[in-house]
């Protein structure tokens, strides 16, 4: 005993470090001591009935968990080809590639969003309702007739932005009939002095344009988000 | 001549050379058609043929194992029809992934898959009022380790009674010690096994599974009944010890 307390307690507490602890009694019982602390473990059992008895509790426990039963399933396990098959070219079809592509929609909605909440302001602060022009284009009917006389001029909506100098004129033609905001936005972009001046009608309009892109843009993040919950919900359930 | 060739467990090789001292290319699929009745193939030779798409293979690693896998998933669910589902599982799993198989025990591997999602679904039934499993196991066929063979029949049914209290107690066990004391002590796996399928180091099992295991014999000490029954049971366990081994338990109806 006196080597036990030599190896093992040089600390405070003497007494209590002799004793075994559960670790070494756990190793001891599956046998997993190193031959040197075994053999101390061992004499220290022998000496000691507080352990031995800590000990065979354990060991009786251990005993015991040995002996629980296995259980035979019901039924095998083996995968039918069929089952592998699907198992290996689709897993699981119906919710992780689906989330993952709603996931990504939502990301590239919410960019979009973003996006226009910026324009917005940007645009609202320089006074034009320029990029929403064209989401806004097919709501007002009385746009027909100078957009009429714009593409007469020769310069349609693609080749107008290309060139702003001379195309000085037209714009003073479209916004003198105010309502041409459909086809030539750049350009009054760039009035916007002249435009919030003379064209009262225009900027209610394209306001509206950015509403409506909003509206839309947040209802689909919305439906993303619903589906993607909806997905994770189905996929708890199954 | 000259290279070497390299081929992997499971695959077909071509007609192989004439002259070779690997035993293994005796086995060459042309010389012996399938000689599978005569060799026992082991877990490591099976999952590489599995990683092959060889599902005959994979199917014959199910078979040896599922009794295992069912067994620790029905402990940790309580419900036989949620274990037979996670069991399902974890084989589909387990083929889907079989390339990501990184040598070592295929059970401790098979073992990790399958008590994954075992836990996974206790958490998505947390809310659920837990099953309690003598009932629900009352349903299906335990099959009684080797060791009730020396043990007297006294012994046996005082261990069937304190069985009862001791799953209890298993359930009331923190996650992590339940695990490794089910992995261990209860399908027998050694500490490597056990750290594979925990995904731990050995350090760690070998001091979960020593304090689960005192937890357990407190669990059983603290309960009056449960106290006594084990006081019986150790007694038996030394008279066994010294008695002549008496097996009685699958012939005699007690
Ligand atoms: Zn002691």
């Amino acid at each position: 005993m006196s080597d036990d307390r030599t190896q093992r307690g040089p600390g405070s507490e003497p007494e209590r470090a002799r004793h075994l602890d559960l670790d070494a009694m756990s190793l001891l019982l599956d046998d997993a001591l190193p031959p040197a602390e075994r053999a101390a473990a061992e004499a220290h059992l022998a000496a000691c009935p507080d352990c031995r008895e800590d000990y065979e509790e354990l060991r009786a426990t251990v005993r015991l968990l040995h002996g629980l039963p296995q259980y035979a399933p019901r039924r095998s396990f083996t995968l039918t080809p069929e089952q592998a098959r699907l198992a290996v070219s689709p897993p699981r079809r119906l919710s992780w590639p689906g989330e993952g592509v709603l996931r990504w929609a939502a990301l590239a909605v919410a960019a979009l969003l973003l996006l226009t909440t910026v324009g917005q302001q940007t645009f609202d602060r320089s006074g034009g309702p320029a990029p929403s022009a064209p989401i806004a284009a097919p709501a007002p009917p009385q746009a027909a007739q100078p957009d009429f006389a714009a593409s007469e001029q020769g310069a349609p909506e693609a080749a107008a932005p290309q060139a702003p100098a001379p195309a000085a004129a037209d714009a003073e033609d479209a916004v003198s009939t105010e309502a041409n905001h459909g086809t030539e936005s750049m350009r009054k972009a760039s009035e916007s002095v002249d435009e919030t001046r003379s064209g009262g009608a225009i900027p209610p309009g394209g306001v509206s344009g950015w509403r409506i892109a909003q509206l839309g843009l947040t209802l689909a993040l919305l439906w993303l988000i619903v589906g993607i919950a909806g997905l994770r919900w189905m996929r708890r359930l199954h | 001549m000259s290279f070497r060739r390299r081929r992997p467990p499971g695959a077909r090789g071509g007609p192989s050379d004439a002259l070779t001292t690997d035993p293994a290319d005796a086995l060459a699929p042309e010389a012996l058609p399938t000689p599978e009745p005569a060799i026992v193939r082991d877990d490591g030779h099976l999952m590489a043929a599995a990683c092959d798409g060889d599902l005959d293979a994979f199917n014959l690693l199910v078979l040896r194992h599922e009794r295992t896998v069912f067994t620790i998933c029905l402990r940790l669910l309580r419900d036989v029809q949620a274990a037979e589902d996670a069991t399902q599982d974890a084989f589909l799993r387990a083929w889907i992934s079989a390339r990501s198989f990184q040598g070592g025990s295929v059970r401790a591997w098979l073992l990790r898959i399958a008590t994954n999602r075992a836990y996974d679904l206790l958490r998505v039934r947390a809310r659920r009022p837990a099953a309690v499993l003598e009932t629900e196991a009352a349903e299906i066929e335990p099959i009684w380790s080797t060791q009730s063979a020396i043990e007297s029949p006294e012994a046996g049914a005082l261990r069937d009674e304190l069985g009862i209290y001791l799953e209890r107690a298993l359930t009331a066990l923190p996650e992590d010690q339940r695990t490794v004391v089910l992995l261990a002590d209860v399908q027998g796996c050694s500490y490597e096994e056990t750290a594979a399928a925990a995904g731990a180091a050995v350090g760690t099992v070998k001091s979960r599974l020593s304090r689960g295991r005192a937890k357990l014999r407190q669990t059983l000490i603290d309960d009056p009944t449960a106290a006594e029954l084990f006081d019986r049971y150790r007694r038996s366990q030394h008279e066994t010890v010294d008695a002549p081994a008496t097996r009685g338990r699958d012939s005699d109806d007690e």
